[in-house]
């Protein structure tokens, strides 16, 4: 399956240029991580390598080089570098990941059969991101940009009504653009499995470091992908998890000590993180702060006047590398937009930071629900919320011996961080309760569950103890295999040679695949909908842009406006355009030369005369690129 | 005495554990259940809610 062979071999790029940007900071700094695992290790080198290639990409796109020969040659230069730093370290590794399940035999059979679950649930999210279509937000903005940067090779703003949406960070979209130029969708998509691993290897890591043990570190792992707010986005295309990923990278270094390399890389990893979501910016900062403040008191917690300076003198360090990680970001939107730190000063559009997404009475029963909400939370657009289990093994925090609680020890540290980013989120944000707006400071809550479940295993030598906590586990998977079984439907579809695009897929899919049957080249599209993914490439870059739907709204006739602009079919979501359906039903029926062409429940696709000369028209203007000309109409 | 208390903890950590279960499964078939009295949110709540989000990004005021 060419999919899984092109992401692995970018997976190894980005491993390769991780190994290079490391190796050049430890040079640098004079000294290395110590202690950690190799797995740690790798997990990483691999997120520096994405970080690295992001920005490597960033400069291709924006001078419209993202095309397949450079692309190639970027993965090659880092796989290249992944053979020559790290071909020494696989024999090492491999020796290393044998002789690990081979201490598995020691466990018991119920913790062997956990780990078992556990990885077969892995897995399984595995073939999800390969096999199902992209959903949601991903199928509006996230994977359809990705699909016009491939195409164009090069890097602007989206077109469409999401123009003013560009001015966000771009963590995965140019992954996603690279991938789909080597192989196509599914090995963009499954480039999200790797990162999701990645993010558990490292909240094992933190787990680790607050006293878990191997029981702890995998109730940890089960306790992060029996969680819908994580596990939702490994096979829906989105990006939030890069943003974890980076997220719990930081948090594993900032607990781990503070020496001048791992400020660096503390710097490096919060930007990234804070790129790849705004959310970020007060949660992770919140967060790392409790815990910089922690290292630099030296877990007294208390504000020396040495403990400040040293944390100032770690603020500033890590300042500047969080510059360094924004800089694509920045040089992105001041050549987009004239405006580099756009969306907070500057850009287009409504302010789409300041969210309000409930009334007040909604708002106030949220936050009075807190963290329950998190956990069994159904509102709109939550995406999601935490595994059942960190409410299931409440209890079992009564296994904690009093030392375990001392306020030096990294447990609470972690705990206290957890806890105060959740709170400035509530404070700051109360009506938008959606846990992947700060998911890495939220998993932060997750050891002091998973060690309180190893303690009650240790503890109580009881069988029934044991078999509880395993058989709570094993139905706090049930939800995520069954969103799954869509996957075993979709996997021979993957595998045959005819493939069928449409299953799993919206109801999107199947109107806008008939409509690229028909529409030619350089045909204008106008869409009044919000997934418009599974247009074709030429057709999406040519679709109605924002200045155009005010001229419509001024027209007191809708489908000679249309005309003037160039357009040739209409498509509408009447569920979601009710207002434009409504004047387009209106213009219709006086006008014998508009046919209906597609007819769905919520669908409607009309196709228009075919527009004058002096119409704006869709030209492309280089392999791929389309361009819109301007009306001659005066 | 002791043995017993201990057993009668732990059932009663089952319990919990396995009510957390059927609470979380509540919460998913049926959202406005009247145990769950944080989930129910009307239809016209999340028509203001989806519109507010995306009225930004929506082509027009139609």
């Amino acid at each position: 399956m060419s999919e899984l062979i092109v992401t692995f071999i970018y997976c190894l790029a980005c491993l390769g240029l991780g190994h290079v940007c490391y190796f050049w900071l430890t040079t640098a700094y004079g000294k290395e991580f110590d202690g950690t695992s190799v797995s740690i290790r790798l997990a990483i080198r691999f997120l520096l390598g994405v970080l690295i290639l992001n920005m490597l990409l960033t400069l291709l796109g924006l001078v419209g080089m993202l095309r397949p020969i450079p692309v190639i040659s970027l993965m090659l230069a880092g796989f290249i570098a992944f053979f020559i730093c790290g071909r020494c370290r696989i024999y090492l590794t491999l020796r290393s990941f044998l002789a690990w399940l081979d201490s598995w035999r020691s466990e018991p059979l119920l913790i062997k059969s956990t780990a078992l679950l556990v990885f077969l649930v892995i897995l399984g999210f595995g073939a999800g991101a390969v096999s199902f279509p992209p959903m949601g937000d991903a199928e509006a903005y996230y994977l359809t940009y990705a699909k016009v940067i491939a195409s164009t090779g090069r890097l602007e703003s989206m077109p469409g009504i999401y123009r003013p949406f560009s001015t966000i960070g771009m963590a995965a979209e140019l992954h996603f653009a690279a991938l789909i130029i080597l192989q196509g969708v599914p090995a963009a998509k499954f480039f999200v499995w790797p990162i999701a691993i990645a993010a558990g290897i490292l909240l094992c890591g933190i787990a680790e470091q607050a006293g878990a043990g191997r029981k702890g570190r995998l109730f940890a792992l089960a306790i992060l992908f029996s969680s819908n707010t994580f596990t939702n986005y490994i096979f829906d295309g989105k990006v939030d998890l890069i943003a974890a990923a980076y997220g719990l990278a930081a948090l594993y270094i900032v607990v781990g000590g503070i020496d001048s390399l791992r400020v660096a890389l503390l710097g490096l990893f919060v930007g990234a993180a804070t790129v790849a979501k705004f959310s970020y910016l007060p949660t992770l900062s919140c967060a790392v702060a409790v815990l910089l403040w922690w290292q630099c008191s030296e877990g007294k917690w208390c504000l020396t006047q040495e403990a400040i300076k040293k944390l100032f003198s770690v603020a500033v360090q890590v300042a500047g590398w969080f510059l360094v990680a924004w800089m694509p970001q920045l040089l992105k939107n001041s050549i987009l937009f004239s405006a580099p730190l756009a969306p907070f000063i500057g850009g287009e559009g409504i302010n789409y930071l300041s969210q309000i997404w409930f009334d007040p009475s909604v708002t106030q029963r949220i936050v009075l629900t807190y963290p329950l909400a998190l956990v069994f939370g159904r509102y709109p657009m939550q995406g999601g919320g935490l595994s059942l289990l960190m409410v299931a093994f409440l209890p079992l925090l009564f296994f904690y011996r009093k030392s375990s609680w001392k306020s030096f020890s990294p447990l609470f540290a972690i705990t206290v961080a957890g806890i105060a980013a959740t709170i400035f989120w509530v404070a700051i944000r109360p009506s938008v309760i959606a846990p992947r707006y700060f998911l890495a400071p939220l998993f932060l809550l997750i050891p002091v569950i998973a060690i309180a479940a190893e303690n009650a295993w240790n503890r109580r030598s009881s069988k029934l103890v044991h078999f509880a906590i395993v058989s709570t586990i094993a139905l706090a998977f049930v939800f995520p295999v069954y969103q799954l079984r869509g996957a075993l439907l979709a996997i021979p579809n993957l595998l045959a040679e005819q493939k069928q695009p449409c299953i799993q897929a919206s109801e999107y899919c199947a109107p806008l695949l008939q409509l690229n049957l028909v529409a030619d080249k350089g045909d204008r599209v106008y869409f009044a909908g919000y997934y418009s993914y599974w247009l074709r490439p030429d057709l999406l870059q040519c679709v109605n842009a924002v200045d155009e739907m005010t001229d419509l709204e001024k027209s007191s006739n809708m489908l000679d406006a249309l005309g003037t602009q160039g357009f040739r079919y209409i498509v509408i979501d009447r569920s979601s355009h009710p207002g434009i359906y409504r004047k387009l039903l209106e213009s219709v029926a006086a006008r014998a030369d508009v046919k209906k062409l597609i007819g769905t429940i919520n669908f409607e696709v009309y196709e228009l005369p075919a527009p004058s000369s002096e119409a704006r028209r869709c030209v492309e203007i280089r392999s791929g690129e389309w361009k819109l000309t301007p009306s001659t109409y005066e | 005495m002791k043995g017993r208390s201990s057993l009668l903890f732990s059932i009663l950590i089952i319990a919990w554990m396995w009510a957390t279960v059927v609470v979380s499964v509540f919460s998913m078939l049926s959202p406005a259940h009247w145990l769950i009295s944080f989930l129910p949110v009307s239809f016209l709540e999340v028509q203001k809610a989806v519109a507010a989000f995306f009225s930004a990004t929506a082509s027009t005021s139609f």
